[in-house]
């Protein structure tokens, strides 16, 4: 076969078996990229209540409670009240602050070491004083305090959660 | 500057030998129109595999989520309506190109001696194609795949002596339901395909030993010229693959995957099967 015409075969190859794997590829690539930029797990960012007032140690010991959300959305899931996560909450005065048990570092759930007064993430070991100023280890920042309001002598917590690995405090 | 890479490339892998190999079979008779249907079925199957990974990414095989985590592809993923109608009309195409790869083969006499091996394994990957068919259709959990799967577990549940046992394996217990979902579901995306792969590799490995076989009315002097399948055979493929995805791609767009209501035990629906 002349070369020229065996040239033009390979480009008309090329170009006629791209088009056809853009006209797969285009489709797929995007649905598999469709959750960039969407809301996917929603239910979060809401005032929730979460203790009595009453349930939370006048000497300023914290106390870890679940909190728990009606009826939050997870792609195609309409869910009943369910456990989203967990806050730490504590008296200073009148005041009741809380602070997410989310360890900034990387995600893990962060314990309170009774013994020591102080809070210690059990994963890498990044350890914070009960203000949740980092004392020890990794953390990028403190602990991610949380907006507290008090309702009927019940405790709301405004339950959000922060992009992790990072010095700023970022809702997502 | 690309033949320096390419070369500079092969020295460190050495793909240029594969390529070659792959690349410049050797086709008795010449390049022909007919040869293209396996390539199409092959490539139909390339796609069931990128469009099955996506819509897998956002399945859940679960008696209760099924159907609205398809309802979400069809729904809320970008694009995903277009991705689910390709895997269903590319499933639908499959089985005519491999029809019309069936008859063409069978016409040009390719199961006679000592092609018969091929013939077979050709066959066994059509069963599997329907198999692929049989398992995807109750995956969505709507009016049609419950019960036209329900008809077709109690078909099997009517073979003589073993039919009941095979219901119960097929269906993952007495009854139809949870079970029955989620082994369709392990069928329709790791066994099948695996078992598939497989026979794909055995039945082009034994096509490339025999060669393909030429129209049997072909002279001596046409059996004489020898084309390459690359670039001729290919640029033929090329243009039938093409056409074919396009007409896959509009009909995804214009029409798209049908997904009924979600199944109802309770409710009277005339269960038919696809077309095929």
């Amino acid at each position: 076969m002349p070369e020229d015409r065996r040239t033009i075969l390979k480009v008309l190859s090329g170009v006629l078996g791209g088009g056809a794997a853009a006209a797969v590829g285009i489709p797929a690539v995007r649905a598999v990229v469709s959750p960039l930029g969407k809301v996917t797990v929603s239910g979060t960012g809401q005032f929730v209540s979460v203790a009595k007032l009453d349930s939370v140690p006048d000497d300023g010991t914290p106390i870890n409670v679940p909190v728990v959300i009606d009826a939050p959305m997870d792609a195609w899931n309409r869910m009943p009240p369910t456990t989203v996560g967990a806050v730490f909450l504590r008296k200073l005065g009148g005041e009741v602050q809380a602070l997410s048990t989310v360890c900034p570092h990387l995600g893990c759930g962060i314990d309170y070491a009774g013994d020591e007064k102080k809070f210690a993430c059990p994963c890498h070991e990044s350890s914070f004083d009960l203000d949740g100023q980092v004392a020890a280890g990794p953390s990028p920042r403190r602990m991610d305090a949380l907006e507290t309001r008090i309702r009927d002598g019940q405790i709301e917590v405004k339950f959000e959660k922060f992009k992790l690995g990072t010095g700023e405090k970022v809702t997502i | 500057m690309w033949a320096q890479l390419d070369r500079a490339i092969d020295a460190r892998i050495g793909h240029r030998r594969i390529l070659e190999e792959a690349l410049d079979e050797p086709i008795q008779g010449g390049a022909s129109w007919a040869y293209v249907f396996g390539s199409a079925t092959l490539i139909l199957f390339l796609i069931q595999v990128g469009t099955g990974l996506v819509l897998a990414m956002y399945y859940s095989p679960s008696a209760t989520d099924a159907w609205a985590s398809v309802a979400y592809i069809e729904r809320e993923v970008a694009l995903g309506s277009v991705v689910r109608g390709l895997h269903h009309h590319a499933a639908g195409a499959m089985v005519v190109m491999a029809v019309l790869h069936m008859i063409q083969v069978a016409l040009y006499g390719a199961y006679k001696a000592p092609k018969e091996a091929n013939w077979l394994t050709g066959l066994a990957l059509f069963g599997l194609v329907l198999g692929f068919a049989l398992t995807g259709y109750l995956l969505p959990w709507d009016q049609t795949g419950y019960w036209a799967t329900k008809v077709a577990t109690s078909i099997a549940g009517t073979v003589p002596v073993l039919g009941p046992s095979i219901q119960v394996v097929l269906q993952g217990g007495n009854d139809y339901g949870s079970l029955t979902l989620t082994r369709f579901y392990a069928l329709h995306v790791i066994l099948l395909p695996l078992v598939v792969v497989g026979l794909i590799a055995v039945h082009i490995s034994l096509f490339r030993k025999h060669g393909v076989t030429p129209h049997p009315n072909k002279t001596e002097a046409q059996l004489r010229v020898i084309d390459r399948f690359f670039p001729k055979q290919v640029a033929m493929e090329s243009v039938v693959i093409l056409v074919m995805v396009l007409f896959l791609l509009f009909v995804a767009v214009r029409i798209g995957a049908p997904l009924q209501a979600p199944a109802d035990p309770a409710s009277n629906f005339i269960a038919r099967p696809e077309w095929y």
